[in-house]
């Protein structure tokens, strides 16, 4: 019943860190030149950030490391998309029911609403746990005997 | 013992990138599925459901509004239900996440039987809560609520869904 308890205050740790980071990363994004991302998506990509910087069970330079990879690639990407004017012609072309087009801006949404669960997924590995467990003394990193059992 | 080893579903460390490839695959199917319904119009009857439902719950909790279609008419201004507010991406999202990973059916079924009655649960309350937002919200308020708070909320609720079926079929999983 203790471990129950202790589990449920672990994660309404780890509930109420995410949100802090998730509006520490608005704030960073909001200070960002807004022709380089489209807020709209980035917030798929600030809610999977904040997920992984709070983990509490990871630790830093692994969250770190994830978190710059999903920021990195979305805000590269992004700017490739938007900045090559792709981003334009291809939400015009689906308002206007061109077929080419429509696949083109498919494919983006696509690519910015997966980026951030295939990170996470490589990130969580198999053991959701680790977002709220207190990190283990001694290597954070490593896995978890049930991992290794795995 | 061999054969238990053998029956035992295949969900390691190793297999996590197949996983990722293989979500990002069944998304990029669906979301095609999704946007042709929507481009051909197929998806109307869900957004007037969601509609008829939100000015429904509005009046019990005593905020009197408008349906016509899929338009919600408050005191204040006139929202409208688009494909997005479905929250059918956000199933999508979720469904390929549970599809994605090799364990058995019935772990995976379960999944998606409790999360996308629960993602389309969570997300008529937050339909819910911008009427409420919009009655009583500053303009710049309601759009900060509708546009940002809502939909980083959103996508907590579909990571805090995967996570609890992540658990489950853990545990089904070791058992096996």
């Amino acid at each position: 019943m203790r471990g129950a308890m202790s589990a449920k205050r672990d994660i309404a740790v780890f509930v109420v860190v995410t949100l802090a980071w998730s509006v520490a990363l608005a704030a960073f994004f909001w200070l960002l030149p807004k022709v380089t991302y489209n807020p709209a998506d980035a917030l798929i990509t600030i809610s999977a950030a904040s997920v992984i910087m709070a983990a509490r069970g990871v630790s830093w330079r692994r969250r770190l490391i994830y978190a710059a990879v999903v920021l990195g690639i979305f805000l590269l990407v992004d700017y490739w998309f938007l900045s090559s004017g792709m981003m334009h012609a291809a939400f015009a072309g689906l308002n206007a029911g061109d077929t080419g087009q429509s696949v083109t801006a498919v494919a983006y949404m696509v690519f910015a609403q997966a980026l951030p669960f295939v990170i996470l997924v490589l990130f969580v590995g198999r053991d959701p746990s680790v977002l709220w467990r207190s990190a283990p003394k001694g290597g954070a990193d490593e896995p978890s005997e049930e991992d290794r059992d795995g | 013992m061999e054969q238990r080893e053998a029956s035992k579903p295949r969900f390691d460390r190793s297999s996590l990138p197949v996983v990722a490839a293989l979500f990002f695959v069944i998304f990029a199917v669906l979301e095609g599925v999704i946007f042709y319904f929507a481009l051909q119009g197929g998806l109307g009857w869900l957004m007037e459901l969601n509609a008829r439902i939100t000015a429904s719950l509005s009046s019990v909790i005593g905020i009197p509004v408008t349906l016509n279609g899929i338009q919600i008419t408050t005191s204040r201004n006139i929202l409208e239900i688009d494909p997005d507010c479905t929250a059918i991406q956000l199933m999508a999202l979720y469904s390929a996440l549970i599809l994605a990973y090799p364990i058995p059916w019935k772990t995976r079924g379960i999944g998606l039987a409790v999360g996308i009655p629960a993602i389309a649960v969570v997300n008529i309350a937050r339909l819910l809560g911008v009427v409420v937002a919009s009655v009583t919200l500053s303009p710049q308020a309601f759009l900060f609520v509708h546009d940002y708070l809502f939909k980083v909320a959103m996508m907590l609720v579909v990571f805090g869904l995967w996570g609890w079926w992540l658990l489950y079929a853990r545990r089904n999983v070791s058992q096996a």
